[in-house]
C-alpha cells in the first residue's frame, strides 16, 4: 500500500535537485554571530550579539520574554534585516547569501501559521515543494510514527487540529528534509508529556546520526538541561552568559537540608563554600560548593536527625538571571 | 525555481478559488443575462433606449451611444458595466494583496525559513493578479459567445471576436493596474487590509472620477491617472479607439506598481 509518506518521498525526491547540500557542513562553526544588532526605531531588539555554535551541537538559547531570542532567530533567516554587525549559517551569510544559508536550515516557528483549508500531507507537500530539499519516504514515516501522527490524521484538514497536533506537525516539517541546521522555536509548546519525550528522543536520534546542529529557544528549563549541550542567555537584548551545560552543573552548588532532632538557633558554624540559603530552629537549608567533607566535620556534634543532598538545576542558574534586574 | 513558482501560485489559487468561482459565476450569468437581455429587443426598442439614456450616461458614452444602441453595442456593454470593471478590478486587487497576508498570518515565515529568494513571494502574486483577471475574461468571452449563438435573435449580430477580445483586454488591463496598486502596497504592509482596502476605495473612487470627468471639467485633471480613462468601452465598439496606446499605458502603469512592490518587499522587516 502506498503510504502518504511515501506519496510525499516520491514526489520531492523526483522534484529536488540531486546535489542539494546535505549532511554536515563545511567549516567547524555552524552558526557564527558577530556584533548583530537589531533596532526597532529606538527600540533595542539586539544589540551587539556575538556567537558561535559548533556543528553538532544542541544549543540551547535562553531569555525572558522580550530578550531578543526571536529577533536573532528571524535575523538568522534573512527575515530582519540586522542594524549592525552579521551572522552566518555554514559560513553563508545569513543576509548576503541569505537563500544559501537557508538551504541548510529546517525550522519550527514559535507559532505555527497554518493553511487552515489544507489537510496535513497537503500541508508537508506543499512545504515539500516549496523547500527544493529531497524528503526521504523513509524519514517521513519514521517522524510520523514517533509523533504518533497517523494516515487518519494527515488527512484531517488543519483548521480541525489541536494545538498539539500542530505542533507535532510543525516539527515533522522542520526535521524532515534532514537539514544540518535546525532552528527550533519553543519546540516542545502545547506538547503532552509523551510528545515531549518522544521529541528529546527524536533529536538525540537526529543529531546522533546527521550531526545535525541545532539551535533551540526555549523556557522549559528542564527540557533545555536534558537536551541541549551548551545554552546562551539573553536578557534585553544583550548576551549574558554562554557556557556548556556540564560546566554549568559542576559549578552549580549541592543543596543540603539539614533537619534536627532539638532546637540548634545560631549554632551552625561558618564553613567555607557554604552558604545558608534559609535558617529555622530546627532545620537549615545550605548550598554548597565543592565537596561535603568540612560541612559534614562541621556538624558533626550536632544533634543531626536527617540530611537531604539534592543536585541544584539548571532552573536556579538560570532564574538568577532571569530576575536579576541589573543590566549586564 | 519555476517549480517553487508553481506551488505557490497553485497554493495561492487553493486558497481563493471559492471566491474566484463566485465571481467567474456571477460574471458569467450577468454575460448571459444581458444577451438574454439585448435579444428580447428589437431595433427600435434600442432607439428609444437611446434616447431615453440619461444625458451624464450619454456623455460618459460620448458620441458613440449609436453603437452602443444596438444588439451587438448591448451585449458589448457587459464587458464594461460598473460592476463588471469594479468587480474585476476587487479580484485583482485582492489576490495582490498576499504577501500581506503572509506576513500577517505568519507564512512568510515558514515559506522564507526555506531556501526561497523573497522576490518568488511578489512574482507569485503578481503572476495571480494578472492571471485571475485574464482567467474571468475568457470566461466571460465564452458565455458570451455560447449566449450570443444560443440565443440571438436571427437578424441580430454579436460584437466580432475581436471586439470582444479587444474589450476583454482593457477589462484585464485595468484589473491589473490596481492588482499592481494592491501589490506595491502589500510590499509594505503587514495586514491585507492595509493593502487590499486602499487599491479597492481607489478603484470605486477612480471610477466615479472618470464617470464625473465626462460632464465636470476639473475632474479631467484627476481622470487622465485614472485606469478607467484608457478604457474607452464605446470606443472600441464602434472601431474608434487606440486600443494598443492604452493598453500600453495600462501595462506600463501595472509593471511601474509591481516594480515597486518587489524594491520595498526585498529591502523590508517582515
Amino acid at each position: 500500500m502506498t503510504t502518504i509518506a511515501t506519496r510525499i518521498g516520491r514526489l520531492t525526491r523526483a522534484e529536488t535537485p540531486a546535489t542539494t547540500p546535505m549532511g554536515r557542513i563545511a567549516g567547524s562553526d555552524a552558526i557564527r554571530i558577530e556584533g548583530l544588532t537589531k533596532y526597532y526605531g529606538r527600540v533595542v531588539g539586539l544589540e551587539h550579539l556575538t556567537l558561535a555554535v559548533p556543528q553538532g551541537v544542541v544549543f540551547g538559547f535562553l531569555g525572558p520574554n522580550g530578550a531578543g531570542k526571536t529577533t536573532t532567530i528571524r535575523l538568522l533567516l534573512d527575515l530582519l534585516k540586522p542594524s549592525a554587525g552579521a551572522a552566518w549559517i555554514g559560513g553563508f551569510d545569513c543576509h548576503q547569501r541569505s537563500v544559501d544559508a537557508r538551504r541548510l536550515v529546517g525550522y519550527l516557528p514559535g507559532e505555527l501559521p497554518i493553511y487552515p483549508d489544507l489537510t496535513g500531507h497537503g500541508f508537508l507537500r506543499f512545504l515539500a515543494a516549496v523547500g527544493r530539499r529531497p524528503v526521504a519516504a523513509a524519514r517521513l514515516e519514521w517522524l510520523l510514527g514517533r509523533f504518533d501522527v497517523s494516515e487518519t490524521d494527515l488527512r484531517r484538514r488543519m483548521r480541525d487540529y489541536s494545538q498539539g497536533m500542530k505542533r507535532k506537525l510543525g516539527i515533522i516539517q522542520a526535521l524532515m528534509t534532514d537539514a544540518p541546521v535546525l532552528i527550533l522555536d519553543e519546540p516542545t509548546a502545547g506538547l503532552d508529556p509523551l510528545m515531549i519525550e518522544a521529541f528529546a528522543e527524536t533529536l538525540h536520534d537526529v543529531v546522533k546520526q546527521s550531526g545535525a546542529t541545532v539551535f533551540l529557544s526555549s523556557h522549559v528549563l528542564a527540557e533545555v538541561e536534558k537536551t541541549c549541550d551548551r545554552i546562551a542567555l539573553v536578557r534585553r537584548g544583550h548576551l549574558v552568559e554562554v557556557k556548556g551545560v556540564e560546566e554549568i552543573r559542576r559549578e552549580l552548588p549541592k543543596r543540603v537540608t539539614v533537619e534536627f532532632s532539638m532546637p540548634v538557633n545560631g549554632h551552625l558554624p561558618a564553613v567555607d563554600g557554604v552558604a545558608v540559603v534559609s535558617q529555622g530552629a530546627r532545620s537549615c537549608v545550605l548550598d554548597v560548593r565543592g565537596p561535603l567533607g568540612p560541612l559534614l566535620a562541621a556538624i558533626r556534634d550536632l544533634p543531626v536527625h536527617d540530611l537531604k543532598i539534592e543536585p541544584t538545576g539548571l532552573e536556579q542558574h538560570v532564574l538568577k538571571f532571569y530576575s536579576d534586574e541589573e543590566a549586564p | 525555481m519555476i517549480l517553487t513558482l508553481t506551488a505557490l501560485v497553485g497554493r495561492s489559487l487553493a486558497r481563493v478559488r471559492g471566491a474566484l468561482l463566485g465571481v467567474a459565476g456571477l460574471l458569467s450569468a450577468l454575460q448571459v443575462a444581458i444577451v438574454l437581455q439585448a435579444a428580447s429587443y428589437d431595433q427600435p426598442t434600442f432607439e428609444t433606449l437611446g434616447r431615453l439614456t440619461p444625458e451624464f450616461i450619454q456623455r460618459w458614452l460620448g458620441d458613440n451611444i449609436v453603437a452602443f444602441a444596438s444588439f451587438g453595442g448591448l451585449v458589448a456593454f457587459g464587458y464594461f458595466h460598473p460592476v463588471v470593471l469594479l468587480l474585476v478590478a476587487m479580484v485583482a486587487a485582492f489576490v495582490a494583496s498576499e504577501p500581506a497576508a503572509d506576513v500577517e498570518g505568519g507564512q512568510v515565515d515558514l515559506l522564507l525559513s526555506r531556501p526561497v529568494a523573497r522576490h518568488w513571494l511578489v512574482t507569485r502574486s503578481a503572476v495571480l493578479s494578472l492571471v485571475s483577471p485574464l482567467m474571468l475574461a475568457a470566461l466571460m468571452i465564452a458565455s458570451t459567445s455560447v449566449a450570443v449563438a444560443a440565443f440571438s435573435p436571427p437578424s441580430a449580430r454579436g460584437p466580432s471576436a475581436v471586439t470582444l477580445v479587444t474589450l476583454a483586454a482593457h477589462l484585464v488591463g485595468v484589473a491589473w493596474c490596481f492588482g499592481a496598486l494592491s501589490l506595491a502596497l502589500a510590499g509594505v504592509a503587514r495586514r491585507r487590509a492595509a493593502a487590499f482596502v486602499p487599491a479597492a476605495i481607489a478603484a470605486v473612487a477612480l471610477f466615479f472620477v472618470n464617470l464625473l470627468a465626462a460632464s465636470w471639467k476639473p475632474a479631467r485633471v484627476v481622470d487622465v491617472f485614472s485606469p478607467f480613462h484608457y478604457y474607452r468601452g464605446t470606443e472600441i465598439v464602434a472601431g474608434l479607439s487606440n486600443p494598443a496606446g492604452d493598453l500600453f499605458l495600462l501595462g506600463s502603469a501595472a509593471v511601474i506598481l509591481t516594480a515597486l512592490s518587489y524594491w520595498r518587499f526585498r529591502t523590508r522587516d517582515l
